[in-house]
């Protein structure tokens, strides 16, 4: 028995992905769960892991090879058909090399017809923009179409073709004192194609959720005067071990209960219907240089702070050094931004599919305020608004979700027990 | 040089025509008494005589066959159809024979006739008098047709066709009668087949012919207002076409709208227009558009029939619909 | 009825055989899938095509229908090309490109066969216009068959020619079905057809077309009055197609009494048994002529099996007239 692996979906909108290594041979051992090859998505390079087990028999794209999702990139089975191929006589060997090389040869070729296709289906643009494109070696994915309909047009792809120009020229004239002018034009090539990717995959998503989810938003103030003085006395407990608690840690392990205690919100809206999750994934926003990416920290169910901080600080890490694996690329169930260190008293954030809601939270602030017994005090106010989905909850159900969170916060002791 | 319109244009093409070659001849319905319907054949008969210009019956199919057996046996028959929407009757003739026999015949026959005939709405005349059939024939392999827009190409047009050894349908358009140039001095033909850029412009290519060109010209006049720069394209000939012309200001423009009188639904334009996206697909920057006739009879009420034929409103809206501007 | 000579009887003889042999191996032919298409067969009539056709001068044309090749016989035309055309061969008379119902042979003024019931009506009408305009002497032999006479063509052109006074005779071959209706069926008029004539004050005669003297006699005296008078004049011929409309056709709507009673007027027996009372040709002149039209027929056979397919440069040529 085998079982093929199949470029897996790593986004909701991903449609292909590049095997850029390989990390197990031909016939060696596979566990469910175990790399087995890094893969390259529109955004990150990923960690795919199997998830199948026994002898990996066959593999069935080279590396650099570019994969529709679903298509199959390996084999992984008992190893029966390793044997039986060992078995036989050379020249058979050889014959079947050919006639591989052969099927490879139309694998390739149809591979290429089908990405047209695809791509025809996903990008509306017009055939005199896709010539110039192709032309010009211009991915229509990093292109945002000004036409009707959001078509893109010659104009958009002169413009680019001007913009790169005009980088190269500035970038040539920097470095004219080596004589590699060939390669520099393809490092900047490859720069300016990098940065529009992450741009243009930003642009895709957020543009497609604000068309296709019905977002409502709600606002609260919390009180964080509790929250910083149990965080600074913990943080003074764990110091010994490098240890530090951020308020953004309090912010999760508020909202992975209040998610414990409401789980519509931790659920994914996909093709008209509502599926829960079992494991609570929170995404975090990370700011890069040239985006924004939203990894997630896998089944943080039942973390204690201490863990959630430890967590967080090791996926903001990988996440900078490109070692993010595909769950924490994808499975994220739940979304936190956090503007705080920019100085954003409050902000909207927008829903990321198929994820139902996100929390936007500004900066902890000192501001008066009326205490219950209304009195005039100074206390450290953060505001927290929720994006939620509204084919999924209403208002009311929204405004108990975040009254959890704010009172988790106000009242942080629930965050330690 | 002198200043005629096409109705005089057309009046001194036939006297040419009459004066070079004795086996010409004109008929039609009430071209010679009455002095044409649309007085384009005023005069001919006091001048010429009732050998040359022959009144008929109103009988379309048997005096356009009538032309068509006379031009088999040596004669060069000039039939005016009054109206293209009567040409249905003579429909058999022109189709079944005029545009065959040449063919069918390995040669050996040809039928050189010119059918002039009037094409197109606008007059207020109903359902039944303001139809658009010059794409029709121009879809009949045997047939030339052509469909001036001015007086200029109406003298040389017809030029050609006296030359011609084959039949063509002469479109002359209801509304353009009045239409006026200065004509030069000097002999010239206008090819049958050659299309002829009326205005340049990089921006947009707008194809049309015959009673679709002034409104052609008002597209680009509100156009140029915006700097979007049109080049007209006039076909004059719907059979022959040399696209090449069409297909050189569509690698510079892009962006292509044909204008058609016809009905939306299998229309000549449409053809016009499959035709530039199966050679330029590559260097077109948005959808090939056509722009036709609603697909209803023509209503007599003058407030309906402007808001069926193309207008500049509807021109306008589509064009923004196309390419957003 | 007017003495005939032996040269003509063996004349009228010859081409009424050649005609009906020319028929019958096209039916063979037909079967074998040599010809495809329409194939309508002149087996009955063929008095009409000879005796009109004999009484033409070379300025004369003729023109007619789909069942055309006892006309483009009688006119001369050559068996080989037409056999050639039919087998739809480079060798035939348009290479290929006309087919059974669409022969012509401009040499011979023969302007062709027209396959849309009635449509060359008014080409006729053109033909004999320019001959008055070219004020020449010649007629224009117009065949149609019972079925057009119910087309508006039919009487646009009668009209245009009486009108117009042109030289035209209008030749009605009456074999009494359009296709399977028979013409009781499809005229309110069935009876006397030819009476149409009248109501355009032209002169007209209904004869019997199974005798191919009768045909010829009556023929003269039209064409005389159209060369004296320049008008036209009509004449319905009645006769009797043998075999169905067409191959297709097996002709079941006619009684098989009504079918024998139409061959025992079979023209070429009836002209047989005529020049042998009249001593006009022995058995042995008859059997010449026989194994004359034999080889014939053979000959074209041949040329048209040996004939080469036209290529595609054949088909796209002669649309256009053009100078080169």
């Amino acid at each position: 028995m085998s079982e093929e692996l199949n470029m897996p979906q790593m986004g909701y909108d991903m449609k292909e992905g590049v095997v850029i290594k390989w990390l197990k041979e031909e016939g060696s051992e596979v566990k469910i769960g175990e790399p087995v090859a890094e893969i390259e998505t529109d955004k990150a390079v990923v960690e795919f892991e199997s998830y199948a087990e026994g002898i990996l028999e066959k593999i069935l794209v080279e590396e650099g090879s570019k994969v529709n999702v679903g298509e199959p990139i390996a084999i992984v089975g008992d190893g029966t058909n390793i044997m039986e191929e060992e078995e036989e006589v050379e020249e058979e060997v050889q014959e079947e090399v050919q006639e591989e090389v052969q099927e490879e040869v139309q694998e390739e070729v149809q591979e290429e017809v089908q990405e047209e296709v695809s791509i025809d289906q996903k990008i509306k643009a017009s055939p005199l923009a896709k010539t110039l494109a192709n032309d010009n070696n211009i991915d229509l994915n990093n292109v945002i179409g000004t036409g009707p309909g959001g078509r893109i047009v010659k104009s958009d792809i002169l413009q680019l073709i001007d913009n790169v120009e005009t980088t190269e020229k500035v970038k040539i004239n920097f470095k004219s004192e080596t004589n590699d002018v060939e390669s520099q034009i393809q490092d900047i090539d490859s720069t300016v194609k990098e940065e529009n990717k992450m741009r243009a995959q930003i642009a895709r998503v957020t543009q497609r959720s604000k068309q296709e989810v019905p977002h409502y938003y709600l606002s609260t103030d919390i009180n964080m005067d509790k929250a910083l003085e149990i965080r600074s006395q913990i943080n003074s407990k764990l110091a010994y071990q490098n240890i530090k608690i951020s308020i953004n840690d309090m912010i999760m392990k508020s909202v992975i209960d209040t998610l414990k205690k409401f789980p519509i919100f931790n659920s994914r809206y996909e093709n008209g219907t509502v599926n829960m999750n079992e494991e609570i994934n929170v995404s975090i926003a990370i700011a890069m240089e040239d985006g924004l990416i939203m990894p997630s920290i896998i089944n943080c169910n039942d973390m204690d702070i201490k863990q959630l901080s430890i967590s967080s600080k090791d996926l903001v890490d990988r996440t900078k050094n490109g070692k993010l694996t595909g769950a924490e690329y994808t499975k994220g169930t739940f979304s936190i931004s956090n503007l705080g260190m920019f100085d954003v008293n409050s902000f909207l954030a927008i829903i990321l599919p198929p994820q139902t809601a996100m929390l936007a939270v500004g900066s902890v602030k000192k501001i008066p305020i009326v205490s219950p017994e209304e009195n005039i005090m100074i206390s450290n106010i953060m505001n927290a608004s929720l994006s939620a989905d509204h084919r999924v909850t209403d208002g009311a159900g929204g405004a108990k979700f975040l009254a959890e969170i704010k009172n988790n916060l106000e009242n942080p002791v629930n965050l330690i027990i | 040089m002198a200043e005629l319109t096409i109705r005089e244009s057309l009046n001194k093409a036939l006297r040419e025509a009459l004066d070079n070659n004795e086996n010409v001849f004109i008929m039609g319905e009430d071209i010679g008494m009455y002095g044409g319907p649309y007085a384009v054949t005023k005069g001919l008969l006091e001048e010429y005589g009732s050998e040359k210009i022959m009144d008929t019956p109103i009988s379309e199919s048997g005096f356009v066959g009538a032309a068509i057996g006379a031009s088999m046996a040596g004669m060069k028959p000039i039939v005016e159809i009054m109206t293209i929407n009567f040409s249905l009757l003579a429909m058999d003739q022109i189709v079944n024979h005029a545009a065959k026999i040449h063919y069918m015949s390995d040669g050996q026959l040809s039928v050189p006739i010119i059918i002039r005939t009037v094409t197109g709405a606008g007059g207020r005349m109903g359902a039944t008098h303001s139809q658009s059939f010059e794409g029709w024939y121009a879809s009949v392999p045997g047939l030339k047709v052509v469909s001036p827009s001015n007086a200029i190409d109406a003298l040389g047009l017809f030029r050609s066709a006296i030359n011609e050894n084959n039949p063509v349908i002469f479109v002359e358009h209801s509304m353009l009668y009045g239409v006026k140039n200065e004509i030069p001095d000097q002999y010239y033909e206008t090819p049958i087949g050659l299309p002829k850029v009326l205005e340049k412009g990089n921006d947009l290519t707008l194809i049309a012919w015959s009673g679709m060109i002034p409104l052609a010209k008002l597209v680009s006049t509100e156009l140029n207002k915006r700097n979007i720069n049109t080049e007209i394209i006039d076909l004059r000939s719907l059979n022959p076409i040399d696209f090449e012309l069409i297909f050189e200001s569509v690698k510079k423009t892009n962006k292509v709208v044909i204008l058609d009188e016809y009905w939306e639904t299998g229309s000549f334009g449409s053809y016009i227009s499959s035709v530039i996206q199966e050679k330029c697909f590559d260097y077109l920057d948005g959808p090939v558009g056509v722009i036709n006739s609603l697909n209803v009879p023509m209503p007599y009420s003058a407030e309906l029939e402007d808001k069926v034929i193309p207008n500049i409103d509807r021109a306008l809206s589509k064009i923004k619909e196309l390419f957003g501007f | 009825m007017s003495n005939i000579d032996k040269e003509t009887a063996r004349s009228y003889l010859l081409e009424m055989s050649k005609i009906r042999h020319f028929e019958e191996a096209c039916g063979r032919m037909y079967m074998q899938g040599k010809i495809k298409g329409f194939l309508h067969l002149y087996i009955g009539e063929e008095a009409i095509a000879v005796g009109a056709i004999s009484q033409l001068t070379n300025q004369d044309y003729v023109i007619t229908h789909y069942r055309d090749h006892g006309h483009a016989l009688a006119r001369g035309m050559d068996p080989n090309k037409i056999m050639a055309e039919l087998y739809g061969k480079k060798g035939g008379s348009s290479r290929g490109k006309g087919g059974s119902m669409h022969l012509f042979d401009k040499k011979l003024n023969f302007m062709g066969g027209y396959a849309i019931v009635g449509g060359h009506l008014p080409i006729a009408i053109g033909l004999g216009l320019a001959l008055k305009k070219q004020k020449k002497d010649g007629i224009v032999l117009c065949f149609f068959g019972d079925g057009a006479v119910n087309e508006g063509e039919f009487h646009e052109s009668m009209n245009l020619a009486a009108l117009w006074n042109l030289p035209v005779l209008f030749y009605l071959e009456n074999n009494q079905y359009g296709m399977g209706t028979h013409v009781k069926k499809s005229s309110a008029a069935a009876d006397i057809l030819y009476k149409f004539a009248d109501l355009y004050g032209m002169p007209a005669t209904r004869i019997d077309g199974m005798d191919v003297l009768t045909v010829q006699d009556s023929a003269k005296e039209a064409i005389n009055k159209i060369r004296t008078n320049g008008g036209p004049v009509l004449i319905e011929a009645m006769t009797y197609r043998f075999k169905g409309h067409s191959m297709a056709d097996p002709a079941s709507y006619r009684e098989d009494s009504e079918v024998k009673q139409w061959e025992d007027k079979d023209p070429i027996l009836l002209f047989k048994e005529y020049v042998k009372e009249n001593n006009l040709l022995t058995d042995i002149d008859i059997s010449n002529i026989e194994n004359e039209v034999k080889v014939i027929i053979q000959n074209c056979l041949k040329f048209a099996e040996n004939s080469p397919l036209p290529d595609m440069s054949v088909a796209m040529d002669k649309i256009y007239y053009s100078d080169n």
